[in-house]
């Protein structure tokens, strides 16, 4: 069972890296072509990036959950 | 007299308090990127068309790899798997100090070649805000290397891993600020 739990850590890890690499991409694509509102386009990639990072690999909700460790 | 003895707090509670108190100060340290990040709109300052738009998405690739080596760093710990735990903070330092050669090494090299100036305009941002990322960048490195020397000799567990798993939570608040970073310095014109 601890195995499994490694296993389904290291893939939610991985799957999480994949999205922030794509929102990467996207945001580099969007600063080289500069469409209308491209501030308010990059603020909405560096926070669905940011908000992965601090729930995903921080483990933010700990915080709010006694119960888990 | 009464003798008042105060009991120590028990571990489940002396962790939540410890990662309270390591919000709290992410929350802190949060006040003066967000100081810098919000200086670099609030000036307008133009961006040079020239700035290396290649090593920009270089290191910021870099630094998310790092993310995720961190991650299964302490993944690695909390399971028990110490020679995985060992191999993903190497990895993580490498890419650490990659990232630090990438902008200090290359970029504040650079950057004079493009027109950025550390005394006027976009280069007080660049350099304020580039630089005190760099320098928790480093302190990050630093801590990661204590803690991979830890780990070497056997002083953490799966039942006691904080010094990994704050040292860990740490790299990502760094990695966190360059989100913003990024594109504010590379892809805002």
């Amino acid at each position: 069972m601890p195995q499994a739990a490694y296993a389904t850590a290291r893939r939610r890890g991985n799957r999480v890296m994949m999205v922030l690499a794509a929102a990467t991409a996207v945001e580099f694509w969007v600063g080289t072509t500069q469409p209308p509102h491209v501030l308010a386009y990059l603020a909405a990639l560096a926070g669905l990036k940011a908000g992965l990072i601090v729930d995903y690999f921080m483990h933010l909700p700990q915080l709010f959950d006694r119960d888990r460790t | 007299m009464t003798d008042v003895v105060i009991a120590a707090p028990r571990p489940a509670a002396r962790l939540a308090l410890n990662r309270l108190g390591l919000w709290l100060f992410f929350l802190s340290e949060s006040m003066i990127f967000l100081i810098l990040l919000t200086t670099r709109f609030y000036l307008r300052l133009e961006r040079p068309p020239e700035l290396n738009q290649v090593l920009g998405l270089a290191i910021t690739s870099i630094l998310l790899l790092s993310s995720l080596t961190a991650f299964r760093a302490e993944a690695a710990m909390a399971h028990g798997d110490r020679r995985a735990f060992l191999r993903h903070t190497l990895a993580t330092m490498v890419l650490g100090v990659l990232f630090l050669l990438g902008v200090v090494g290359f970029e504040w090299r650079e950057a004079p070649h493009m027109g950025i100036s550390v005394q006027a305009g976009y280069g007080i941002a660049f350099f304020s805000m580039t630089g005190m990322h760099a320098l928790h960048v480093l302190s990050g490195v630093l801590l990661l290397l204590m803690v991979y020397l830890n780990g070497r000799r056997g002083a953490y567990s799966p039942a006691s891993y904080w010094g990994v798993e704050a040292t860990v939570k740490y790299w990502h608040f760094v990695d966190v600020v360059w989100v913003f970073f990024y594109p504010a310095l590379y892809l805002v014109s």
